[in-house]
């Protein structure tokens, strides 16, 4: 799960073509997967959430709090992940994670609107504009999430025995 | 269209990967074709399928969204047992049968 969770991550900042993620209702689990695109379009009744994480006792070390901190900035990041409650599309937009609101059920329409637009540039100037705007996330990623997933993985085992005592 | 497109479309149980004419690659997050509950056969699974599609130099444009309304929905947490049982690592808490509150 180690390896994987990394490598995940890592593949998704490695695809070097414009990434949208087009977002409908709850974001409960790995959001990060959205924030590694380069924009991020939701539906209005669309909602952000971490369930797996602090809320359930362990450390969110697998690349969720690098990409939020990365895109909302730390402050929120740490607040939204020690405390995760459904944080709302606009709230999103608001710390500039979500860049258009649309109406739900419209979220991936606007996605390809989008990327027709995209298509209009050249072909090696979108592929080299993407691996640019994703490389400062990249390389955090890399810095950052082998050991948050270390610090994740000790916190479950620490949990897991703790339950097993307990019985 | 569909003669021409890559294995690794229908290779992951819980991705639907689609492409038009354009380039414009979506993939779709579902179990089941309703919204994805993630398992640890997904987290697997995606490790390769992201890697397929950043090297697929057809792809142009890649969305990423959800089935049925929802992005991902929760997560199966007995999917991961096998996971702590062997390395004491859990990607989710133990504690919670459903996650879709």
């Amino acid at each position: 799960v180690h390896d994987e969770g990394v490598q995940i991550l890592e593949n998704l900042a490695n695809i070097h073509v414009p990434v949208i993620a087009a977002i409908e209702g709850r974001a409960n689990v790995h959001s990060e997967y959205a924030l590694l695109a380069d924009v991020i379009v939701a539906g209005e009744g669309a909602t952000f959430n971490d369930l797996p994480h602090f809320a359930g006792g362990i450390v969110p070390g697998d690349g969720i709090f690098t990409a939020w901190s990365y895109r909302a900035g730390a402050g929120r990041a740490e607040a939204f992940l020690l405390n995760p409650k459904p944080l709302t599309a606009h709230t999103a937009y608001n710390w500039g994670v979500v860049v258009e609101i649309v109406p739900n059920g419209k979220a991936l329409a606007r996605a390809r609107e989008l990327a027709s637009l995209y298509l209009k540039a050249p072909e090696v100037t979108r592929r080299n504009t993407r691996a640019h705007f994703i490389q400062p996330l990249k390389e955090r990623i890399v810095r950052e999430v082998g050991y948050g997933l270390s610090l994740e993985g000790a916190s479950t085992a620490d949990l897991v025995k703790s339950m097993q005592a307990k019985g | 269209l569909k003669i021409n497109q890559p294995n690794y479309f229908s290779a992951y149980r819980s991705l639907k990967v689609t492409r038009d004419a354009q380039g414009v690659l979506v993939v779709e997050f579902h179990t089941d074709d309703g919204p994805l509950t993630f398992t640890a056969q997904d987290h697997t699974e995606f490790v390769d399928a992201f890697y397929r599609i950043s090297q697929d130099r057809a792809n142009k444009i890649v969305i990423l969204t959800g089935t049925g309304g929802e992005f991902i929905l929760g997560i199966d947490f007995a999917s991961f047992g096998d996971v702590i049982l062997n390395s004491g690592h859990l990607e989710p808490g133990a504690r919670r049968g459903s996650a879709d509150s």
